[in-house]
């Protein structure tokens, strides 16, 4: 158990030291969207889908969220420079900014 | 040797099979009848009714009506010149016979060239020669007249020429034999039908002119008629059937050839049938069979001994065998008791054979013919029990017990809970035997509404009749009336001397419960109306949570926000480090709004007036964002 408890210390303490800032933000704001979606869902466990598309479009807002914000963490992350050579930061940040605005539109369009 | 005998006794039993006697006889309701008709048709201004109605009325043996005018009619048609006018003239004038003298030497001369002319039909030559005959007289040249005959039958030899020929040649005496060969054609041109009938087609007066005349031909040349007694007797059924035609030659000719029938020399059809009813019964337990000509007259001056070979009932029970029939007064009816033999009731063949104590070469030596007769009985109804009992059956029902023909003295009371039970035994009188009746029923009968309700009695295997009737079931039927009710038992059959309707208790009804009355009633109504109309329904929308847990979770949605900020405060975002610049401003104006735009589409707007902003802003927010990235990037590492 102690074991247990010094790797997570351990984890922690490089997580916080070692990761760029950026990702930090970037983390912050998946774990938003984690705690958003888990909220919809114990929802939906608990009273019910109705009304179902709007339901739907808010978790699959919020799935799509998640996977676009790990892509630009993806994206962004120093270590991965060598896969996303031809992708700056900025570019990234500007597909995620684009992506998001097609997917709400659809969102918004669903949500009924 | 052996297999001849048993192909004789084969023939002998088809013989026997064969029609040997008419079942009916031209009796006196008939003939009265027949002389209704012959007075209604009477018109003493139309020849041929003349000449039919006054021989039918001779036939009958009755006077004519109003003879005075008849000869003064026919004394105007003496000047008549067509062969058929002078053939009913001179037959009518001979019929009557009360007219004085007809002037015979003008009329025989113009009928004698009738019968010479070669341009003469065998229809012309009939009446010339049969006109003559009434005069006496026979055609001058009696060999033409045959020959004409013979060439005018090479043409046309149907029923009808044949029997025109056979009464001319009966007419011209010995000389006529030439044509005797001609009977057996005639005879073969019959139609049979059912096996019963006998007849020519053209209906009874070619079949009557036939007949007549092949008799009347055999008569003459006196050898008998190449016909069996069976064929003779199809024709005389046939004859009998036709009992009640309506002119008055149809009239003539029956009469004349049922008269032929009973008298000529060669064949007797004989006529078996009941006298009076087919039933027998305590009162009446003697069949009686009339043995007869078709006329009804007794058919040899010798004893004739009757014989009841059989009486078989249903499922072949033989109550009798070879009984001799009592003769009576009458010589031609025969008497039997058959009820002493105790006959169950119903119907039975009786089989009855007739014989000849002389034997008449006229008539076959032994007539065995089947009637149908029936035995009928008194019924006696025997325990009759009467009562109520609940529906659900859960008591013994109570019983009464009524004798006909009284009446239960209490009235018997049910509500529509209970059930009336009626139970009883029918048997014929004298006996103990269950009797099973075509009709037994139960009426209920109101006497204030004459309402009247008929059950049926169902029979059990032990033959006892019963009856239960559930009150508040047949509500409906009743149409929820209360009240007093005759309960009637109604018996009937064909086999029962006494039918009765015994009122056998009076039954009061008492009104049952509105409850059930009104459902029954909606019930029934409900069959009648219009279905209620079908309206389309949108679906129903499914319960939505209270306001309280879906407020709770609008907040915990909003929590994780919450927690975003303070991450990111925590993290030190250093938004002093913002670029204060056109481009950037622009963007995140630009990217405020579009989300803006969307919550005004997800509020109010459609997807065509939304992309149409969207564009504008998303050019916008492309082109300061652009730019806006470009100076990040180009700004050096921090």
């Amino acid at each position: 158990m102690a074991n247990l408890s010094s790797v997570i210390a351990k984890f922690y303490n490089e997580y916080t030291v070692h990761t760029p800032k950026r990702l930090k933000i970037i983390d912050a704001y998946l774990l938003y969207v984690l705690l958003t979606g888990i909220i919809q869902f114990v929802y939906c466990c608990l009273v019910g889908t109705f009304p179902f598309n709007s339901f739907l479009s808010g978790f699959i807002s919020t799935v799509s969220c998640f996977v676009l914000g790990v892509c630009l963490r993806l994206q962004v992350n120093p270590e991965n420079k060598s896969q996303f050579y031809s992708v700056s930061p900025e570019r990234a940040f500007a597909d995620f900014i684009f992506a998001h605005v097609i997917l709400h539109l659809v969102v918004m369009n669903f949500i009924g | 040797m052996k297999g001849l005998i048993l192909f004789l006794c084969l023939a002998l039993t088809r013989v026997s099979l064969a029609l040997p006697a008419t079942s009916s006889y031209l009796s006196d309701s008939d003939r009265s009848r027949l002389r209704q008709v012959l007075d209604g048709a009477w018109d003493v201004t139309d020849l041929p009714t003349i000449h039919y109605g006054a021989l039918g009325y001779k036939l009958l043996g009755q006077a004519l009506p109003k003879p005075q005018e008849v000869c003064k009619f026919l004394g105007t048609k003496t000047s008549e010149t067509s062969s058929e006018a002078l053939f009913h003239l001179t037959n009518a004038w001979k019929a009557i016979g009360t007219c004085g003298s007809l002037p015979s030497t003008v009329v025989a001369k113009r009928l004698n060239e009738i019968t010479s002319s070669d341009a003469s039909s065998l229809a012309d030559l009939y009446y010339a020669v049969l006109g003559l005959k009434a005069l006496g007289q026979r055609p001058s040249d009696t060999p033409k007249v045959l020959k004409n005959i013979q060439s005018a039958l090479k043409k046309d030899d149907s029923a009808l020429s044949l029997g025109y020929a056979f009464h001319v040649a009966a007419a011209t005496g010995a000389d006529g034999r030439v044509i005797f060969d001609r009977i057996q054609d005639a005879i073969a041109q019959a139609d049979e039908v059912d096996g019963r009938f006998l007849q020519f087609e053209g209906g009874l007066s070619i079949t009557a002119l036939v007949v007549s005349g092949t008799f009347n031909l055999a008569t003459s040349q006196n050898k008998a008629p190449p016909m069996t007694h069976e064929q003779t007797t199809k024709f005389a059924n046939y004859f009998l059937s036709r009992r009640s035609v309506q002119t008055a030659k149809g009239i003539y000719s029956l009469l004349d050839v049922l008269n032929i029938l009973s008298s000529n020399k060669f064949i007797l059809p004989v006529a078996v049938s009941l006298e009076g009813t087919s039933a027998v019964s305590s009162s009446n337990p003697k069949v009686l069979l009339k043995v007869s000509d078709v006329l009804g007259k007794p058919i040899s001056t010798s004893a004739i001994s009757v014989i009841a070979e059989s009486a078989k009932g249903s499922e072949d029970v033989v109550i009798l065998s070879k009984k001799k029939f009592e003769p009576t007064q009458d010589k031609t009816v025969f008497a039997l008791n058959v009820f002493e033999e105790k006959p169950a009731p119903g119907q039975y063949s009786l089989t009855v054979s007739a014989t000849l104590n002389q034997a008449d070469s006229r008539i076959p030596s032994n007539i065995v013919t089947t009637l149908t007769i029936k035995a009928m009985c008194a019924v006696t109804i025997t325990s009759f029990e009467i009562g109520t009992a609940d529906a659900d059956q859960t008591t013994q029902p109570k019983m009464h017990k009524v004798t006909y023909p009284s009446k239960l003295p209490s009235v018997l009371e049910a509500d529509s809970q209970q059930k009336i039970v009626v139970r009883f035994q029918l048997v014929a009188a004298g006996t103990n035997k269950p009797l099973i009746v075509h009709q037994a029923f139960l009426r209920l009968w109101n006497e204030k509404s004459k309402q009247e309700i008929i059950f049926n009695a169902e029979r059990d295997s032990s033959k006892v009749y019963k009856f239960d009737m559930d009150v508040g079931a047949k509500d409906p039927d009743f149409g929820f009336l209360s009240g007093e009710f005759h309960v009637d038992l109604i018996v009937g059959d064909a086999i029962i001397v006494n039918p009765l309707m015994w009122h056998v208790a009076d039954l009061k009804l008492s009104p049952p419960s509105s409850e059930t009355k009104e459902h029954s009633v909606s019930n029934h109504a409900y069959l009648y109306k219009p279905k209620p109309e079908i309206k389309h329904m949108f679906r129903e929308p499914e319960k939505r949570p209270a306001a309280v847990v879906s407020n709770l979770f609008t907040a915990l949605v909003c929590l994780p926000l919450l927690i975003l900020l303070s991450l990111w405060a925590k993290l030190g975002i250093n938004i002093s480090n913002f670029p204060v610049s056109l481009s950037a401003v622009g963007f995140h104006l630009g990217l405020t709004s579009i989300f803006g735009l969307f919550v005004v589409f997800w509020l109010e707007l459609n997807m065509f007036t939304t992309v149409k902003y969207l564009i504008g802003l998303g050019a916008i927010t492309f082109l300061s964002g652009n730019k806006m990235l470009a100076q990040i990037a180009a700004r050096p590492k921090a």
